[in-house]
């Protein structure tokens, strides 16, 4: 299906070791733990990033970045600024500007070519996280299948570390989380999404734009 | 030139990373570094890397040492020690941020959330390091010689006045920690009084900010 190539990159690139900050954001994770609406195991987690997968990365994340995979320079600016005003929740807004500058800024810095010219834009453009990943995936020169595959991975790597660390899950039901959660990620790539971007996921988006009002806080989002 | 020059237009603000385990003092060193910079004319900026909260920050905010917009807070995700060495990119961003609202700004002061011995600086964050330990976490931590301890541009040994409350011989602490970092920078501070500031202050003039 990838050739060698495509894969190494994406074994480089979907690792959560790979600098872009994301582990940094939970993505709702802490906020719902706090809120007493995640509970302890693996199901509650599972029906969470199955939930995020489908509802919102599935046809919102994934339409835009699908668009501006497609789009010259001007037209990921516009689907930036769609992402903006498709996003409900400030904290949301807040969360993928700055986990998508912070990706722009990452493949600037390692020589990408899309990710520099693109930052130079960055006073203007808010820097979203899909369009940011569609401009990384461009840079290291992977084909579309592979830039969805790659965003939708670190969506769940991302949501199921912080579940982790957060202690609501072990290491090894983490695992598990991810293994699911990954047949789900396959059989959503397997069909195209749908053209127009929405996202329902309200519980999460709450939990997120509750931030401000919480004491204790330790990730981005 | 580099992405950073491209950035502000102007010559980069140094990056100071300021390590440590949690309450050696680093927030109160920073509390005592910003008047003292201040008043050297050197144009400053912050970001502290809170672990549960933004509680560094706004004390800082709300000290009124320093323009509150001057100071960033970056959530470290339960991970202090990836936000400065593995992956420093969020506090990369917010440095670049600080530089682009400041254009002119000559140091940014990055407080990290505090670790344990082991934490270090990524190369690519700060181009100059302190760790702070402090009197009352023991005599013996020079003695274990963890990265951090080593591997600092500058060890700040802090709360010395509490020395004699905690039986700590501060001179035998001192010459210890010059014995296993091999005849670099160690300082004695004692934040509560104001005092060894001066000494950190002026070897940030002379060794990171190049004025002399
Ligand atoms: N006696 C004494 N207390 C200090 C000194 N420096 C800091 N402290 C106190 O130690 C505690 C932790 O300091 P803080 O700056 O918040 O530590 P941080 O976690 O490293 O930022 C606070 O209660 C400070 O007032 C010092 O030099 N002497
Ligand atoms: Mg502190």
């Amino acid at each position: 299906m990838h050739d060698m190539r495509t894969i190494l990159t994406l074994l480089q690139h979907g690792d959560s070791n790979f600098p872009a900050g994301g582990f940094a954001f939970s993505w709702g994770v802490e906020g719902l733990e706090i809120d007493g609406h995640l509970p302890r195991g693996r199901a509650a987690l599972q029906g969470f990033v199955v939930d995020q997968l489908a509802h919102r990365w599935d046809s919102m994340d994934r339409v835009l970045l699908r668009r501006a995979f497609a789009a010259d320079i001007d037209g990921i600016e516009e689907v930036d600024h769609e992402t903006e005003a498709l996003t409900l929740s400030a904290e949301m807004r807040q969360g993928s500007r700055r986990a998508g500058r912070a990706l722009i800024g990452v493949h600037a810095r390692l020589g990408g070519e899309m990710a520099a010219l693109y930052r130079a834009r960055l006073d203007a453009a808010p820097g979203h996280l899909p369009p940011a990943q569609a401009i990384a995936a461009r840079d290291i020169g992977l084909d579309l299948g592979a830039a969805e595959l790659l965003a939708g991975w670190t969506l769940i790597t991302g949501l199921v570390s912080a579940a982790v660390r957060l202690g609501t899950v072990g290491h090894l039901d983490g695992q598990a989380v991810m293994a699911e959660a990954g047949g789900h990620l396959e059989h959503l790539l397997a069909r195209d999404p749908s053209d127009d971007a929405h996202a329902f996921t309200p519980i999460s988006d709450i939990a997120i734009a509750r931030a401000p009002l919480r004491a204790q806080r330790m990730f981005a989002t | 030139m580099t992405v950073q020059e491209t950035i502000s237009g102007t010559v980069p603000a140094a990056r100071f990373g300021i390590g440590g385990p949690v309450g050696s003092g680093k927030t109160a060193l920073v509390e005592r570094l910003i008047p003292a910079l201040t008043a050297r004319g050197v144009d400053l900026a912050v970001i502290t890397n809170d672990l549960v909260t933004i509680e560094d920050a706004e004390r800082l905010r709300r000290s009124g040492l320093i323009d509150p917009d001057r100071v960033s807070a970056v959530e470290a995700g339960a991970c202090p020690h990836t936000i400065i060495r593995e992956d420093p990119t969020l506090n990369i961003e917010a440095a670049d941020a600080l530089e682009r609202r400041f254009p002119g700004v000559e140091l940014i002061l990055l407080e990290s959330g505090g670790d344990n011995l082991a934490s270090t600086f990524s190369l690519d964050l700060t181009d100059f390091w302190i760790f702070v330990i402090d009197v009352s976490g023991g005599d013996d931590i020079p003695r274990k010689r963890g990265p951090g301890v080593l591997k600092s541009d500058v060890l700040v040994i802090n709360k010395t006045d509490l020395a004699p409350h905690v039986g700590v011989d501060l001179a035998r602490m001192e010459a210890e920690a010059r014995a296993v970092r091999g005849g670099r920078p160690v300082l004695m501070t004692d934040c509560r009084h104001g005092e060894g500031i001066d000494a950190l202050v002026e070897l940030i003039e002379t060794q990171v900010l190049f004025r002399k």
